[in-house]
């Protein structure tokens, strides 16, 4: 053997790494650490109160609009679009998923129906919505309908198509009636597709609402971070901002509580 | 109940998968079915319980079917085939739900399965936390609660490791073959077949054909003891020679399916 070659002694481990974990320790340090060189930034006069507000102004500008009811409003007009826009968009698209997801005929022309559509930025078409049902919420609601559901129908057929065909074969052999085997196979095997796309529409949702608002609305929180920016109230801009967060965040919390408890399975 | 194949055939397109095979599985029989690989013991299976349609010929079946059968030709399959989101008691109950059972009955057709397939702790389990042996028992369980008149079974342990595989053959010889049920196994394994089987079928390499019908005289019960072992290798050695050279060149086929 030559000289350079390994003599016997311990072996050496080489199977480490490429296992990322995760820890809640580290992100919360940095985001504190975040909000309190920004604060700091602010205290110190580094950074313009009018273009960035610090995050105690932010909070001071929240506590108000919270407190004189002004916040209430919003965020009830806003929630009240985004859950009729999506409870509409979700029904319209779990039928039409379906649907594509059963027979020949509704997936020979849905799919290429929805490929065609589905690319177009729906917030583009709300000034048609407008035209047609006017500028009050039907348009805002048809608009967030629009955006939520084709995510909706595209996931819930490919989620239906993904179902194991063994599985609708054992359920045949069975005798199952076609109806149980949609209820009993078909759906629940494509329910954790179908509740992927909810996370997708669910933000689909949250920005149409912001974009609509923008457009034309007295109430809503697109409407008041609009307002806020054209008065130049930055630290009630950002208050607006912080809630849509919230927003978004309490949707993903309540998706994935519906997670839980339909998948408890997995 | 008795199944009669009339000249079954079947393509996919251009290719023949199986050519006029005829055949009779006689009431309370346990018939194997072995071939090579891709000699379309599976579709046979398949066109036998109505899953698949034949390109031509079709499969009788004659004899009364007792009123506590609800579903005469049923399946137990090479991958189990549960819903993962059910339990064991409720993938046993799926097989159930859509026929007129009141609920006592059909909770006792389940605690009964359970009980004889050794699953009563796991009735609450998902199939996810099973081993393979036991999700196969959860196969088996649902396919007893209908009383089937005839078991198809799709080389139900082939996706098992050797030891589990003996262990719920032994089950099996309890469970319908000295009950007298019908079945009709598909395997390419020659010892579960010679374990088994009253009758083994041999099919030949694509198309498939009937080439031979082993009948096997030593009952199941003795075929554990010595004095069987001879005649068992022998057949063991038979069985082999028919399908060795065709197994060798199925395997050495590059696919073009």
């Amino acid at each position: 053997m030559s000289e350079t070659g390994q003599r016997g002694g311990a072996i050496r481990f080489r199977g480490g790494g490429f296992a990322p974990g995760q820890r809640r320790g580290p992100a919360i340090v940095v985001f504190a650490a975040l909000i309190a060189v920004w604060q700091g930034g602010s205290s110190l006069g580094w950074i313009n109160p009018l273009f960035l507000p610090s995050p105690m102004n932010i909070g001071e500008a929240l506590y108000a609009v919270a407190a004189s009811g002004e916040l209430w409003r919003h965020v009830t007009a806003s929630l009240g679009r985004i859950l009729g826009g999506w409870a509409l968009g979700t029904f319209a698209g779990l039928a039409l998923g379906t649907a594509m997801g059963l027979f020949t005929l509704a997936r020979s022309i849905g799919l290429p129906l929805v490929s065609a559509i589905f690319p177009v930025p729906k917030i583009a078409l709300l000034p048609l919505f407008i035209l047609w049902f006017g500028i009050g919420e039907p348009s805002k609601l048809a608009t967030i309908a629009l955006g939520v559901f084709f995510p909706t129908a595209i996931n819930c057929y490919s989620g239906i198509d993904g179902v194991a065909r063994n599985l609708i074969r054992m359920a045949q052999s069975f005798d199952l009636p076609p109806r149980d085997i949609v209820r009993k196979v078909v759906l629940p095997g494509a329910m954790p597709t179908i509740i992927a796309g909810f996370r997708i529409s669910s933000s689909v949702a949250l920005i149409l609402v912001v974009a609509a608002e923008m457009i034309g609305a007295e109430y809503g929180l697109g409407a008041f971070v609009l307002q806020a920016g054209h008065l130049m109230a930055t630290d009630q801009l950002l208050a607006g901002v912080v809630c849509l967060s919230i927003l978004g965040l309490l949707f993903g919390a309540a998706i994935s509580a519906v997670e839980k408890s339909l998948l408890r399975w997995r | 109940m008795e199944l009669r194949l009339e000249g079954i055939s079947h393509r996919y397109d251009a290719l023949t998968v199986l050519e006029d095979i005829s055949l009779t599985v006689e009431e309370g029989e346990t018939l194997a079915l072995i071939g090579p690989s891709g000699c379309g013991k599976s579709t046979l299976l398949g066109i036998l319980g109505g899953l698949l349609q034949p390109s031509a010929g079709r499969v009788v079946a004659e004899g009364a079917v007792p009123a506590s059968c609800l579903n005469p030709l049923t399946y137990v399959f090479q991958d189990f085939a549960l819903l993962p989101w059910r339990s064991v008691a409720d993938n046993v109950s799926l097989a159930l739900e859509h026929h007129p059972l009141s609920a006592n009955e059909r909770r006792e057709r389940i605690a009964k399965v359970l009980q004889s397939t050794g699953l009563s702790d796991f009735a609450t389990a998902f199939p996810g936390q099973l081993s393979g042996g036991m999700r196969q028992r959860v196969g088996i369980a649902r396919a007893l609660a209908v009383m089937p008149a005839v078991l198809l079974m799709d080389e139900p342990l082939s996706a098992l490791d050797a030891q589990t595989r003996d262990l719920l053959m032994e089950d099996f010889l309890d469970l319908w073959v000295r009950e007298r049920t019908t079945a009709v196994y598909v395997t390419h394994n020659l010892n579960e077949a010679l374990r088994l089987a009253d009758k083994v079928a041999v099919l030949s390499r694509r198309p498939g054909r009937l080439r031979e019908i082993v009948p096997l005289t030593i009952p199941q019960s003795e075929r554990g003891s010595s004095a069987a072992l001879a005649e068992l290798a022998r057949l063991h050695d038979h069985l082999w020679g028919l399908i060795k050279d065709e197994a060798r060149t199925a395997e050495r086929e590059v696919a073009d399916v």
